[in-house]
């Protein structure tokens, strides 16, 4: 018995755990797809089984197209703005300047706000009867424009100033610890040989900062995919649906539209583009290792 | 908090000081009714509940869709509430439907002579009632503030043509012509209103309660878009997602001539000692249109099974349809009686002219309470879509009746 223990120690850890992730996250993924597969309407029911017709029907919705996309172009823009200033901070902050730890906190406190929260502050700043635009006009600047929220074409860069504002700390701090933990003789070499610090930094420190990207280019890709609250609380999908995003699109058919099916149908789509982001990850990291 | 402890408190006296009536039960109530006057209302019931000997175990819970969620839960779980609010029609038969709801026919004799036929349909499931209705609100209401009608010299429009013709005169002035918070739910009494405008009642029926195929692509369609198409230019850059109470705002300050709204706009006047009817005129739009789209706040009735509860129950239905609560519940909600035999004495102008087209019988149930919900669901995504979008009303016409019939 002992010995038995001994060898198989990690396995009888491990096991609860992993009887808990076979039965609430692989089994209820499992009863989404089925119910995916049924007409339910505001109860789950197994007797109506309609095969793809939920998808057709979800690829048949406007509204889903608009949501689709919209994650694709708030993700792409989120992704380039964050990445490139949240770099281009953290290189700042790497110069050894003086009061570092106050500029890395200014840069770092919007972490610690909820979306809910920026989503309102946000929707009142650019609300263009309340916030920055009426500021301006008082200023004497009678021609300013901020019209972002209530225009349904620019309403994406809304959102994306918002979750760029609150997650540009997390991606400065871990591309910091990546800039510090590089090798100081890197630098030294390049000193000696007379070379400019931004080509350290475009041909040998960024490629260096590889892996760290990859994490980064991880954890926002999945914040876009589960963006429901930054949505809810800044335009409510709105003007019109032009600012929806799939979660909201899930979360409206199954509570707001009693649509269990659709709702269904379009969660496992959700998982598809999940997939589809981190098989490729996961391959990139097995390979490594082995 | 004062007033509940007080109510507690007189009825723990009560209880203590005389002998307790034979089948004295606890009805736990859900419901979403949390704002001042709301909870004004509300203890009117409350009050008037606990005459009968029985204890009300209030169970309020914020917003609408947060309640009906609870109450939902509830039930599933096996454990429910003995009422709580819930819609009429459609919602309610998809529950009683699930055997989840008792009948309160024992009480309910004569409803169907005291209540509108719209109601009393929607109310009953197999032929008993199911919940009991305790006011109405109406939704396609035009609100004109009177000073700024004045300073242009215009009077409240007919018809949504009479409407968009003042539009220019209201700008020449200054005035912003239609209040409108651009959130899909606030966007929908407009389009209401116009699909009246056009075609009707009949039509209003064709298009949100049978989302019938050819209405949606017929000449009528047409000409509401085109209406609504116009709407886009009677409103200011501000409007889109903008909250309806920010939005009535404007109306009561007389920055806006118009805005469309449901009647529980009226508590925002009362705060702003505004007199509705007189300093905001009124009207259910389009006039002439003889139909009042309206909603009902009703208490639905579980399938409780212990005898206690169940007396509870019947009591709370009692209660509910009683006309001195109706009235005075009314008064202090901004609704209306679902009652047809309360007498208009003390109610508000506007509310006076609900009652009697809720005697002439032009209710018209809110499509929300009759349709499918997908159905509705992807007209209203279409509809808020247009009008936010620089389509033409032939596009918008077709995006929305192929929205509508992708839901089939």
């Amino acid at each position: 018995m002992r010995r038995f223990l001994q060898r198989h120690v990690s396995q009888v850890a491990l096991s609860p755990s992993l009887a808990l992730i076979a039965i609430f996250l692989y089994g209820f993924i499992a009863y989404t797809a089925a119910v995916s597969t049924t007409n339910s309407k505001a109860f789950p029911r197994f007797d109506t089984f309609v095969g793809l017709e939920q998808y057709w029907r979800l690829f048949h919705t406007p509204r889903w197209h608009v949501a689709f996309t919209n994650m694709f172009l708030f993700g792409g823009l989120f992704l380039l703005v964050t990445i490139s200033l949240g770099l281009l901070i953290a290189i700042l902050i790497d110069q050894r300047i003086r009061a570092e730890s106050f500029f890395r906190s200014i840069v770092m406190y919007p972490m610690a706000m909820s979306f809910v929260v920026t989503g309102i502050i946000w929707q009142w700043l650019l609300n263009p009867t309340l916030g920055i635009e009426v500021m301006m006009h008082q200023l004497g600047f009678e021609s300013f424009r901020l019209d972002w929220l209530t225009n349904p074409d620019t309403v994406i860069w809304a959102l994306v100033v918002a979750a760029f504002w609150q997650g540009c700390g997390l991606v400065m701090a871990l591309f910091l610890a990546g800039l510090r933990g590089i090798d100081e003789d890197i630098w030294k070499a390049a000193a000696v040989d007379g070379i400019p610090a931004w080509r350290v930094y475009v041909f040998i420190v960024i490629p260096m900062l590889a892996p760290v990207f990859l994490t980064v280019v991880v954890l926002l890709s999945l914040s876009i995919v589960r963006a429901f609250d930054l949505v809810v609380a800044l335009t409510n999908g709105g003007p019109g649906v032009s600012s929806d995003l799939p979660s909201v699109f899930m979360f409206d058919m199954a509570f707001r539209r009693t649509n269990l099916g659709l709702s269904a149908a379009s969660a496992v789509v959700m998982l598809g583009t999940v997939l589809a982001i981190l098989i490729p990850y996961l391959y990139i990291e097995t390979r490594e290792r082995a | 908090m004062l007033n509940k402890l007080g109510v507690l408190g007189s009825v723990m006296a009560f209880a203590l000081t005389t002998t307790t009536p034979v089948f004295a039960g606890t009805a736990e109530v859900i419901h979403w009714w949390t704002t001042g006057g709301e909870a004004a209302a509300l203890k009117i019931l409350v009050e008037a509940y606990e005459k009968t000997g029985n204890t009300w175990k209030d169970n309020p819970v914020a917003g609408g869709e947060a309640a009906r969620m609870v109450a939902r839960t509830r039930i599933l779980g096996g454990d429910p509430p003995t009422s709580m609010q819930w819609q009429v029609g459609a919602p309610l038969m998809a529950l009683a439907e699930e055997g989840q709801l008792n009948d309160i026919d024992e009480v309910a004799k004569d409803w169907d002579k005291l209540l509108p036929k719209v109601i009393a349909d929607n109310a009953k499931f197999e032929g008993k009632y199911v919940t009991a209705p305790m006011s109405i609100h109406g939704h396609n209401w035009l609100w004109g503030n009177q000073a700024v009608l004045d300073d242009v010299g215009i009077a409240m429009p007919k018809t949504w043509d009479e409407l968009i013709a003042s539009a220019d005169k209201i700008r020449a002035k200054g005035y912003i012509p239609l209040a409108l918070g651009g959130q899909s739910w606030q966007e929908i009494f407009v389009f209401e209103s116009i699909l009246i405008d056009v075609g009707g009642r009949d039509f209003l029926t064709k298009v949100t309660y049978d989302l019938d195929d050819t209405a949606l692509r017929s000449p009528d369609m047409l000409k509401a878009f085109e209406t609504f198409a116009k709407v886009r230019d009677l409103v200011d850059p501000g409007s889109p997602s903008r909250d309806w109470n920010i939005t009535g705002g404007m109306l009561i300050s007389g920055k806006a001539a118009y805005m469309i709204m449901g009647d529980w706009l009226k508590g925002e006047f009362v705060a702003a000692n505004k007199v509705p009817g007189k300093d905001i005129a009124c009207e259910v739009f389009p006039a002439g249109g003889k139909t009042l789209v309206f909603g009902t706040d009703a208490f639905a009735m579980t399938a409780v099974k212990d005898p206690a509860a169940r007396e509870a129950q019947l009591a709370l239905a009692k209660t509910i349809m009683d006309p001195v609560v109706q009235k005075e519940f009314s008064l202090r909600k901004g609704s209306i009686p679902p009652r047809l035999d309360i007498d208009k004495s003390g109610f508000d102008a506007c509310a006076q002219i609900a009652m009697g087209a809720a005697a002439d019988g032009d209710l018209f149930l809110v499509p929300d309470n009759v349709t499918d919900a997908t159905g509705i669901g992807a007209l209203v995504d279409q509809m808020t879509t247009f009008l936010h979008s620089d389509m033409t009303p032939e596009e918008g016409m077709t995006a929305m009746a192929d929205a509508v019939a992708a839901t089939r």
